[in-house]
């Protein structure tokens, strides 16, 4: 893969995703909005190779973290927590990884739903952290239930909006120094 | 890999003070993607602005010059009831205290977190401009935002109001325009972008009705300058559920304070290097 570009979209992505997700959020009491870095990793994951995909996987969530403060009770104080969605973006890869080969690579739709399904598993892990967290931790300002919904209305929003970027992803996949849709496994040795 | 997952899954669950060197690396990711996220902010906002769009300069400027003399007045009425009562204490021997210049600051919002978790907004302006924890923060048409909560050499975190993590505030259910009367009330944040809670109603008292104007009378918690700031409308007004004598209501920000492009600081104290104190910043 082509390091150079990946950093490249990485930091158009993660801008478009602190400018865009207060703007694009939807809803009141759940609040949900779309992810453009995650459809991105979910991208990498469907055409890289499978340790690179899971770097970069692992590299965009940490970039997340490093983007999101928790607000804590402590006279306003926040906290900037590494992990979460560094471990949640890492784990929906691998699944992802193992499910790539029942995918049309070169269809935005296949982008889409693994971004919904991958999205929603990388944020199980990140709510499922913070709740861990929040035990000992009563500090952080947290409610396990209403996140969970929030964000499982965020992986579909995220999905839609995955279809949508998979158009603008798959005509960069050379720079990206990736193959998209070159015939794998058995077609490849069958030459198909 | 494996050991990359353990430091990880460590450094998730570590207490908040073994983890405040990770702040200096958000910082620094938060300068390197500012140059792609403040200009996509001001092209989003400009889309989707947080209120009322008004066509006409002159018609907001109007609007926000009407609302800056309800508020001056409606303090200024409270600062006299409160000075009567000074001088009352002073000709007993008490001393009164000046009160500190304010002036105010514009700035814009770069960024939203990346995570909807947190409600803060990332403003351009920080220690240089004078900016300190706890600096309050108003934005279009003199609405209150809320406080600074981390301030570095050039940004700084604004806590919203409407964010569960700010906490109760103490408010007042204007009744009319003319004067400061009111009814005291206490807001606490929901989560959805309003502020609910109980308006003290003595007997004989005039009803609330939606549409009322709430502002900030909190003198322990916000600073002087802040007081009587508009909160917002009172969208709901329902009988406590559990004392129905008791009226609760449901107050609304006059804008989507997450997404507000530009904000007012209001800065206590001399203009850092100049004496004088007598000229206003800003930036945007």
């Amino acid at each position: 893969m082509n390091w150079v570009a990946f950093a490249l979209f990485s930091w158009v992505l993660l801008g478009l995703e602190t400018s865009m997700r207060g703007t694009l959020a939807l809803g009141d009491a759940y609040r949900a909005s779309p992810s453009f870095v995650f459809p991105f990793a979910a991208f990498l994951a469907i055409a890289a190779p499978s340790t690179t995909a899971r770097w970069s996987a692992l590299l965009l969530g940490l970039l997340v973290d490093l983007m999101t403060s928790l607000e804590t009770r402590d006279a306003g104080a926040s906290i900037t927590l590494l992990g979460p969605n560094a471990l949640g973006y890492l784990l929906a890869a691998q699944l992802i990884i193992i499910i790539r080969a029942l995918l049309f690579p070169r269809n935005p739709l296949s982008l889409g739903f693994v971004s919904f399904a991958g999205y929603l598993v990388a944020q199980i892990v990140v709510v499922a952290l913070y709740t861990l967290r929040h035990r000992f931790d009563p500090s952080m300002v947290w409610e396990a239930t209403p996140e969970l919904v929030s964000r499982l209305l965020a992986a579909l929003y995220t999905g839609g909006v995955a279809v949508l970027l998979g158009m603008l992803f798959i005509p960069f996949a050379g720079v990206l120094g990736l193959q998209i849709g070159s015939p794998r496994g058995r077609f490849a040795r069958r030459g198909i | 890999m494996p050991s990359v997952i353990v430091l990880l899954l460590t450094c998730s669950l570590l207490p908040s003070r073994a983890i405040r060197w990770t702040s200096w690396f958000g910082r620094l990711t938060d300068t390197l993607v500012a140059p792609v996220s403040h200009p996509l902010t001001k092209v989003s906002r400009w889309l989707w602005p947080a209120g009322a769009r008004f066509d006409d300069r002159e018609m907001q400027q109007m609007y926000e010059e009407r609302e800056r003399l309800a508020e001056l007045y409606a303090r200024e009425q409270a600062e006299n009831g409160r000075l009567r009562e000074y001088i009352k204490e002073l000709q007993r021997g008490l001393e009164l205290n000046p009160g500190l210049p304010v002036r105010q600051l514009t700035a814009s919002v770069y960024r939203n977190p990346a995570d909807l978790t947190s409600r803060e907004l990332l403003i351009r302006a920080g220690e240089r401009e004078g900016v300190t924890v706890g600096t309050v923060v108003t934005c279009s048409g003199l609405q209150l935002l809320g406080r600074v909560t981390d301030v570095g050499p050039a940004t700084c975190k604004v806590q919203p109001i409407t964010s569960k993590a700010a906490g109760r505030i103490l408010a007042q259910v204007m009744l009319t325009d003319a004067n400061a009367a009111g009814l005291a009330c206490t807001l606490d944040p929901v989560g959805d972008g309003t502020l609910r809670g109980p308006v003290a109603q003595p007997s004989g008292s005039p009803t609330v009705t939606p549409g009322m104007t709430v502002r900030l009378n909190d003198p322990d918690r916000w600073p002087a300058s802040s007081q009587f700031v508009l909160i917002g409308q009172i969208e709901t007004v329902e009988p406590d559920p559990a004392q129905p004598l008791r009226t609760v209501i449901t107050v609304r920000p006059s804008v989507l304070l997450d997404r507000v492009g530009e904000v007012y600081l209001r800065l206590e104290g001399p203009i850092p290097g100049d004496a004088a104190g007598s000229r206003s910043g800003g930036r945007s």
